[in-house]
């Protein structure tokens, strides 16, 4: 008897539990279903097409099982272009953090002017791709552009194919896009700093740190929450860089600058090879998941909070 | 003074704004409005007709317009909006929309539109791409249109007719021929002590010709002591879109990048291994050729600061020469010399082509005939634009004619034109050959032979596959 009691109290008590937080679920539920709508399903689709060789036209499809991992396992030029991505990725993300990092603490403090000084280094973040590439062009071309201009007229020195040299191409297109990226983690970072205690700056000069030492000992530790946040956003965003090179080296010279989500567009909507496409992006999906969650378990264990 | 730096700030970023908008917007019209509007607000039947944009375009108004996709949003497009505005006058009982878009997004929206089942009714795209899309499924076949327009197939360029046959159906209509055609700076050639109507007939004659041409900032030509090669204010050609360029000068030699029947990749055959060590000794050896850019590199503004004296570039050129008319003035429009040995020609051209998608009714193909036939017909408008007019009937016109570079190209797409091979994976095998061209050509001790061999290894694999 008293154990059907209890039974039934349980229930109740869940029964009030769920419908005291009904409003949290409706509330949830709007982005719930989008959520699941346009990110979970297509995920799903994606891994689906992956193990077919999708034709668009077609109502049944041919299965193939993971003929396409291991065609993508054997392609050289995925390989390439997956080392391009990551060499470019590497060096836009120390050169974006570093940069970000050292302008932040520089415009941390108001000064004179420092207000559109922060209005000019975000600036170039709000222009689209295709004027960063315009742009782009017009700085690095190598008879008429602007830095060979500086280099053989002023400089005397030899006319630098900046983009049709294939060790080049990569820092060029690096270059580029801090240019164009790194105003928001300047902004992140200036915020991060304002959390930072004024006392242990005061506290360390009074010690005797000097400018580097108190970067060193202070900044760095205590801003790795925000570092965190921003190497892994960067590293997530530009993994996925797509329209510089296709812009303004179509890739070239070769496949020197060729990156996996181009060669995967490419494979997609030029040669409609849907299938192997879908294999590609799950691939590229899978390698940033857990680059991801390595560099989260490697900077938590240095981060401070 | 900390509230005028943050408006400052807000200033510029707003000119930014407004300038990164203004490079994606559609162009203005005559009168000054967005092109967007134009569309926006389709005049009734009886309101005055719009002006003609080269991205959207609605003429009358009907609950189910015939709709046409195409990529001509350039200086051509505008040509066409202008022959879309003449034939809705002579049509007033059709209604009709006409969207431009550019070409890589119309990739993507083709195909998924057709699976979706709601088609365009038709679509303009190139010739070369026919292979591709028919074999996708996405075309039909248009032999009713040549029985029902009184056009035969023979009226147009038999080279193209073969590549948009498919499996023994004619699947498209061509439009026009474009690809290169060689402009030459008389001006420079004059300059150099040389005699433009005698250019080089072969490759060899060209070195020592393009080397008298070839100046740098001092005056010297390469061939000279002291020549300063990332100083060249003169440059006897232009290294130009290797998608016409590279085919051109490969089938001037001999080579190829496949064989006829499309069976065997000849990139790395000897011939294809000449033509292309002949392009990067004209780059890396004798400088008369500007060095490799990837992407696609234009001599717009060099040939414009006389600095280039033959330009190989494309038919749609000559909107360029009609809006410059003191370059125009200095330029003439010939065949595309030959780099070959033996004075071989040959060159690339393609075509823009009407197709009708998958899964168009029979009210919409007959709408869209009667606009095709109109379009076909009135080709000698649409040479305006520089490309030629695709019935050899129309290209013979007076009117076509007098334009000196339509005239040209006209004559010699028909006597050495050449397309490219038709093939189910064509954009891909494109691509291949393109890197691999790319490698031979980024470096000057990039290895010519290795690289060929490689891309010919790429492109075997494509045409192996099933």
């Amino acid at each position: 008897m008293s154990t059907v009691t209890a039974s039934a109290t349980l229930k109740s008590r869940r029964w009030k539990t769920l419908r005291d937080q009904l409003p949290n679920y409706l509330f949830i539920l709007p982005h719930f279903i989008l959520f699941t709508l346009f990110l979970l399903y297509p995920i799903f689709r994606g891994l689906q097409i992956s193990l077919f060789d999708w034709k668009i036209m077609l109502t049944e499809q041919k299965w193939v099982g993971l003929a396409n991992y291991e065609a993508l396992w054997n392609d050289k030029v995925f390989w390439q272009v997956l080392g391009n991505t990551f060499w470019f990725m590497i060096i836009t993300v120390i050169i974006n953090v570093a940069l970000a990092l050292v302008v932040a603490s520089g415009l941390k403090h108001r000064f004179y002017g420092s207000d559109i000084l922060r209005v000019l280094f975000y600036a170039p973040g709000i222009i689209s791709v295709s004027v960063l590439g315009i742009i782009a062009i017009r700085v690095w071309e190598p008879q008429i552009g602007i830095i060979n201009y500086y280099v053989t007229n002023m400089l005397g020195g030899p006319r630098v194919m900046w983009y049709s040299n294939p060790s080049l191409v990569i820092p060029v297109l690096s270059i580029t896009t801090v240019w164009w990226t790194f105003g928001f983690p300047m902004l992140v970072f200036i915020a991060g700093l304002h959390n930072i205690p004024e006392a242990l700056y005061e506290a360390a000069k009074i010690d005797g740190a000097g400018l580097f030492g108190s970067f060193r000992h202070i900044t760095i530790p205590l801003i790795m929450p925000t570092m965190l946040f921003v190497v892994v956003t960067q590293f997530i965003a530009h993994m996925q860089v797509f329209a510089q090179p296709y812009i303004i080296t179509g890739g070239g010279p070769g496949n020197a600058s060729r990156s996996v989500v181009q060669y995967l567009y490419e494979t997609a909507w030029k040669y409609f090879r849907y299938g192997y496409a879908s294999t590609i992006s799950v691939v590229l999906a899978l390698i940033m998941i857990v680059v991801t969650i390595i560099m989260f378990w490697l900077m938590r264990r240095r981060t401070e909070y | 003074m900390r509230k005028m730096s943050i408006l400052l700030g807000v200033l510029v970023v707003m000119a930014l704004m407004l300038s990164a908008c203004g490079g994606a917007a559609a162009p203005a019209t005559e009168g000054g409005a967005p092109a967007a509007d134009t569309a926006a607000e389709a005049p009734a039947a009886d309101a005055p007709a719009p002006e003609p944009t080269p991205v959207v375009n609605a003429f009358g108004q009907c609950d189910d317009p015939m709709r046409m996709w195409h990529g001509l949003t350039g200086s051509d497009g505008l040509v066409f909006a202008e022959m879309l505005q003449q034939f809705a006058a002579d049509n007033p009982d059709l209604c009709f929309e006409s969207q431009g878009i550019p070409w890589d997004l119309f990739f993507q929206k083709y195909p998924t539109a057709v699976a979706a089942g709601d088609p365009p009714d038709m679509v303009i795209f190139h010739a070369a791409e026919v292979q591709q899309m028919a074999n996708e499924g996405l075309m039909q076949p248009m032999d009713d249109w040549y029985d029902m327009s009184g056009h035969s197939k023979d009226q147009f360029n038999d080279v193209l007719i073969n590549q948009i046959s498919v499996d023994g159906s004619t699947m498209a209509v061509p439009f026009d021929n474009h690809g290169w055609i060689l402009w030459a700076n008389t001006k420079i050639i004059e300059d150099a002590g040389l005699d433009p109507a005698a250019l080089p007939q072969n490759g060899t004659e060209f070195i020592d010709w393009a080397q008298k041409i070839t100046t740098d900032v001092n005056g010297k030509h390469p061939n000279e002591e002291g020549f300063d090669k990332d100083n060249v204010a003169v440059w006897a050609t232009w290294w130009t879109w290797p998608r016409y360029t590279v085919p051109t000068v490969l089938w001037q030699f001999g080579g190829g990048v496949v064989n006829e029947d499309v069976t065997q990749a000849t990139l790395n055959s000897p011939e294809s291994v000449a033509a292309i060590q002949y392009i990067q000794d004209l780059m890396c050896k004798y400088y008369v050729m500007n060095p490799y850019q990837p992407g696609t590199p234009y001599g717009g503004e060099a040939y414009e600061n006389n600095q280039i004296a033959l330009w190989w570039e494309g038919t749609w050129t000559g909107g360029y020469m009609r809006d410059r008319p003191d370059v125009a003035a200095v330029t003439e429009p010939m065949f595309i010399n030959s780099y070959a040995p033996d004075g071989n020609q040959a060159v690339k051209f393609d075509s823009h082509i009407f197709s009708i998608p998958t899964g168009v009714d029979e009210q919409g193909r007959a709408d869209a005939y009667k606009l095709i036939s109109y379009l076909v017909e009135n080709g000698a408008y649409w040479s305006n634009s520089g490309q030629v007019p695709a019935l050899k009937s129309v290209q013979a016109l007076p009117e076509v004619q007098e334009k000196a570079s339509v005239a040209k190209a006209a004559e010699q797409f028909n006597a050495i034109g050449r397309t490219d091979t038709s093939h189910k994976s064509f954009v891909e095998i494109q691509t291949a050959w393109e890197t691999a061209v790319g490698n031979a050509l980024a470096t000057c001790d990039a290895d010519v032979t290795q690289a060929l061999n490689d891309g010919n290894t790429a492109v075997q694999a494509i045409l192996d596959r099933p």
